[in-house]
């Protein structure tokens, strides 16, 4: 299976599971409304009866913005300052619904149940748990030995540099570096995380080793296949932002259209995660048949030796 | 013919104009402090060694027996001055204990008085604004003879200074130097009646880390000399430059009425020269930061256009425009004579207009604080808020009243606005009146106060009289000041003679209960549009004799001749009071402008008729802009929920964008 095919099959996984892909989106959704639930008060209060929103409509108006802020900013904060721990809520839930994810696509050919779902968030939460907590310390272990020079020039007030170019070049690389380690950390975390379902193991630690090998010997398939993600997601971003700035929020009706389109791209970058997931699934599956049929033959030869 | 004519005298002008720093055939100033000053620059050891001759007017019928000097640099000296010791918060380890050459000093090591005598053991150092004895940054000195009324002496003195890494505004990084306040500056010496002098007086204060400076007009000599390598940039004109034998160069200036001389070395500059009309625009600008040229030239020239035609033209010859390094951004953003440090770095995009407004705000000055030569320790309001009253005027003329200071990624502000926002979203905006010396602000507040809550309350004076007479006020206060040390009482007198000359009394006998409210008292003014009731009155309710029997009508239904008690209610939230504007709008699209003094708690509208009000709007042409909150100055009877579901949307998509990146770690 080159790239380009595992990136297809990826799609078609995502695809073939659209009950799991809407159930993914809803729980998104059902963040974003609990999230969002005070903001039509906080708002209609400060901005509903007076003529200033008009300005606000046409598009950012600094005036009418920080005269709310000063007024209702304290309420915002409440909101916002919520955030973080419903990130946090978000992400633990998430890894619990990956288990669910990998079952399904682990047993792609038979039907889909919720309840098969369930039972591999169930079956796998705490496994795929632990994998997230490992990652997420490899993240921040890399990204502070990456930026740490950059940390050092700016505790020492740029004396170290001749001028401030000299700081971005040292940003560019650590940026150009973070981003090829952070790649290659999330694309060895998916195998891992594959791995331990398809194959039923138990040890995130040992499962470590394989995968990074496993990436490595297959990187020109895996990397390739990341990148079509990556492309893809930025297009469909760009087209988003293009359209959304085309229509405009200045009529009740170009508001609706625009959520419409908000929720679709949400609901696209759902489903980029489960084609990327779908894609490693297939793409491991195929290399792993290939190897045991290479493997097969040797063994017949050493019996008859 | 005419374009030969044209072109001849244009050469005649430039011809009359070469070699001088002013356009002036006379002295625009009573040069009352004149320096010849010979410096040396010891670049390994961080010292200058000067020279100086300070020629100096007693401008009083006073017999004066003392001299009173700034060394600046003396701030620096060590942790107990004045500046550092009631600034840790601003300073923070800039000045490093654990090295030496990071901190800096200043002394005079000789002084000889008119007479030949040397009197430099009659040097004292004095503390006029506080009692730390340990800050050094102001010195006495008790003349053997004393300087008779309107008597010209001429001292002459050597001082030295360590040069201190650039902390604020003045110092060395690395190889660029930036020499401001570094010579004995002689304090103002004012007469009684001067300003608010009740006696004659030295004005003489202590260097504060908001303070900034107040010196008399005069004439400087300057010589500097340098490492060769070294491009030199400094107040005045440039009038010669000689190669030494020991591998330095001596540069020589002058500048003319002036209050300052400021100097600034590096051998990284590059010099940019341009011309605007008849004077010379020198920008020195770091390699890493040339992309950034033509931003500072196209500012400067339209900051000398604009002040041509609303105030004044710009007398001097020269403008230095220094744009410091990243190891010496602490010089940025400050003004002297003449010269300015402007400030940016590198790919700093151009949606961001910090080069633009750094480089309007510090040429305003050359106006505000140079020319009109107030005293900025006393009565900071007078040059800040000015200055950046007209910083706005002329970055929202250039680039737009909702683009001026930024418009990026759909984020945009304007520059009036923002100053606006600055005052008024300040977390107590009344911690303290306009009214105070820069170091009063002990608890915070100068940045807001100073600059933005006066440049708020000037365009509200401009908005009240029209920009026409606003105008007139500004120009009668610049010509009737100009190279003087106007107060800020001279301004509200020049405010009320040309308001009342213009408007009568539309605004009262004078405008002090404005300036009463906006400059001495730290009152907030906030005027609310508290309800609108439209109240239906039936024509018929309650018992009615008919045909002789009590018949008891209870119909509240609207029908086509129905009348209605509409009633606007307004608060005043805020201690402040300013006669407003209130225009109201009713359901036939019709409106009425009612005007109310402003002065009670609340105020009521009271109609009634067939129309309902559709909208009260207090205000509406925006002219008060001390209100703090200008949201509040509206109501509609109906609610437009339009905004609201735009932004709610907004907000959960990013909130669900925010959520659905994070799986990335997944």
């Amino acid at each position: 299976m080159n790239f380009f095919v595992g990136y297809l099959v990826g799609i078609w996984y995502a695809v073939r599971r659209m009950k799991m892909w809407l159930l993914l989106y809803s729980i998104t959704l059902l963040f974003g409304i609990t999230a969002t639930l005070a903001i039509p008060d906080i708002l209609g209060a400060g901005l509903s009866d007076t003529l200033s929103a008009h300005k606000l409509m046409e598009g950012f108006n600094h005036t009418v913005f920080d005269d709310f802020i000063h007024d209702h900013g304290q309420k915002l904060s409440v909101v916002t300052g919520r955030l973080p721990l419903m990130a946090f809520i978000f992400i633990l839930l998430f890894v619990w619904l990956t288990g669910g994810i990998l079952k399904t696509y682990d047993m792609i050919a038979e039907k889909f149940t919720f309840q098969r779902f369930w039972a591999g968030c169930m079956q796998y939460g705490w496994l795929l748990t632990r994998v997230f907590f490992l990652f997420l310390f490899i993240h921040l272990l890399v990204a502070f030995l990456v930026y740490l020079p950059m940390i050092r020039v700016v505790r020492s007030g740029f004396e170290a540099l001749e001028n401030e170019l000299s700081f971005y070049r040292i940003l560019k690389i650590s940026v150009v570096v973070h981003l090829v380690f952070a790649v290659f950390i999330a694309m060895v975390s998916d195998y891992v995380k594959v791995r331990l379902v398809k194959e039923g193991r138990k040890s995130v630690f040992k499962e470590l080793l394989p995968s990074v090998r496993f990436v490595f010997r297959h990187f020109h398939r895996t990397f390739p296949m990341y990148l079509m993600y990556l492309l893809m997601f930025v297009l469909v971003a760009m087209f988003y932002w293009w359209l959304s700035e085309r229509i405009g929020m200045q009529t009740m009706s170009a508001i609706l259209v625009v959520f419409v389109l908000q929720q679709l791209y949400i609901f696209f970058r759902v489903g980029t995660k489960l084609m990327n997931l779908g894609s490693i699934c297939a793409m491991h599956e195929a290399i792993l048949l290939r190897d045991r049929k290479r493997e097969q033959p040797l063994e017949i030869e050493e019996i008859n030796v | 013919m005419r374009r030969t004519v044209l072109w001849f005298g244009v050469i005649l002008l430039a011809n009359s104009l070469f070699g001088q720093a002013t356009i002036a055939d006379e002295p625009l100033s009573d040069r009352i402090a004149n320096y010849d000053i010979d410096v040396i620059l010891d670049h390994e050891n961080r010292m200058i060694r000067g020279k100086q001759t300070l020629t100096w007017t007693n401008p009083s019928s006073d017999t004066i027996r003392t001299l009173q000097f700034h060394l600046y640099l003396n701030a620096f000296k060590n942790s107990q001055s004045t500046f550092l010791s009631k600034s840790s918060r601003e300073f923070p380890g800039s000045l490093k204990a654990e090295d030496k050459e990071t901190w800096g000093y200043s002394e005079i090591v000789k002084f000889i008085d008119q007479h030949g005598t040397e009197i430099t053991s009659n040097l004292q150092y004095i503390q006029p604004d506080d009692d730390n004895t340990s800050d050094q940054t102001v010195i006495e000195l008790t003349l053997d003879k004393p300087v008779y009324p309107k008597e010209t002496h001429q001292f002459k003195l050597e001082f030295q200074a360590k040069i201190p890494k650039i902390v604020a505004r003045t110092g060395y990084g690395r190889d660029y130097y930036f020499m401001v306040q570094w010579f004995p500056k002689l304090g103002v010496y004012e007469p009684a009646g001067m300003r608010y002098a009740e006696k004659g007086q030295w004005n003489c204060h202590q260097y504060h880390s908001q303070s900034e400076y107040y010196a008399d007009f005069g004439v400087y000599n300057v010589r500097i000399t340098v490492p060769k390598d070294m491009i030199v940039g400094a107040s005045g004109i440039f009038e010669s430059g000689n190669i030494n034998d020991d591998g330095t160069r001596t540069h020589v200036y002058r500048a003319e009425d002036v209050i300052d001389f400021a100097w600034t070395a590096s051998p990284h500059f590059q010099e940019v020269k341009d011309k605007w009309e008849h004077v010379n625009i020198r920008l020195l600008i770091q390699p890493e930061h040339k992309e950034h040229t033509i931003r500072y030239i196209k500012a400067a020239k339209q900051a000398l256009s604009y002040f041509k035609k609303h105030l004044g033209v710009y007398p001097y010859t020269t403008l230095t425009i220094v744009d410091p390094p990243i190891y010496g951004i602490r010089s940025s953003g400050m003004e002297y004579p003449t010269l300015v440090t402007g400030a940016s770095i590198a790919k700093l995009p151009n949606a961001i207009r910090t080069v633009e407004i750094i480089t309007v705000h510090e040429f305003a000055h050359q106006y505000f604080m140079q020319m009109l030569a107030s005293n900025e320790f006393e009565e900071p309001w007078l040059d800040e808020g000015f200055t950046t009253y007209f910083e706005n005027r002329i970055m929202d003329q250039y680039y737009g009243d909702q683009t001026a200071t930024i418009d990026l990624l759909g984020y945009r502000a304007g520059g009036m606005e923002q100053s606006r926002t600055s005052y008024t979203g300040m977390r107590n905006p009344q911690i303290a009146e306009v009214f105070r010396p820069a170091w009063g602000f002990k608890h915070g507040g100068y940045n807001s106060l100073a600059y933005h809550k006066t440049c708020t309350w000037i365009a509200t004076l401009d908005n009240m009289v029209g920009r026409e007479v606003m105008d007139d006020i500004l120009i009668t206060y610049f010509e009737r000041w100009k190279f003087k040390h106007p107060c800020g009482q001279d301004f509200i007198d020049v405010a009320n003679e040309v308001v009342s000359k213009r408007h009568g009394e539309k605004f009262g006998v004078n405008l002090d209960w404005f300036f009463d409210q906006v400059l001495y008292s730290n009152e907030v003014c906030d005027y609310k549009i508290h309800t609108i009731t439209n109240n239906l009155i039936t024509n018929k309710i309650g018992f009615f004799d008919q045909e002789g029997e009590k018949v008891f009508i209870e119909s509240r239904e609207e029908v086509e001749d129905s009348v209605y008690n509409s009633v606007v209610i307004i608060h005043r939230l805020g201690q402040a009071k300013f006669p407003v504007d209130i225009l109201v709008r009713f359901d036939d699209g019709t409106e009425v402008l009612e005007h109310w003094e402003g002065i009670d708690p609340t105020y009521e509208l009271n109609y009634t008729g067939s129309k309902k009000i559709e909208w009260a709007h207090l205000d509406p042409e925006s002219k008060n802009l001390m209100d703090l909150n200008l949201n509040n100055n509206s109501k509609r009877v109906e609610r437009d929920t339009d905004v609201v579901w735009k932004y709610t949307s907004k907000f959960m998509f990013w909130v669900q964008n925010l959520i659905t990146t994070l799986t990335v770690l997944i």
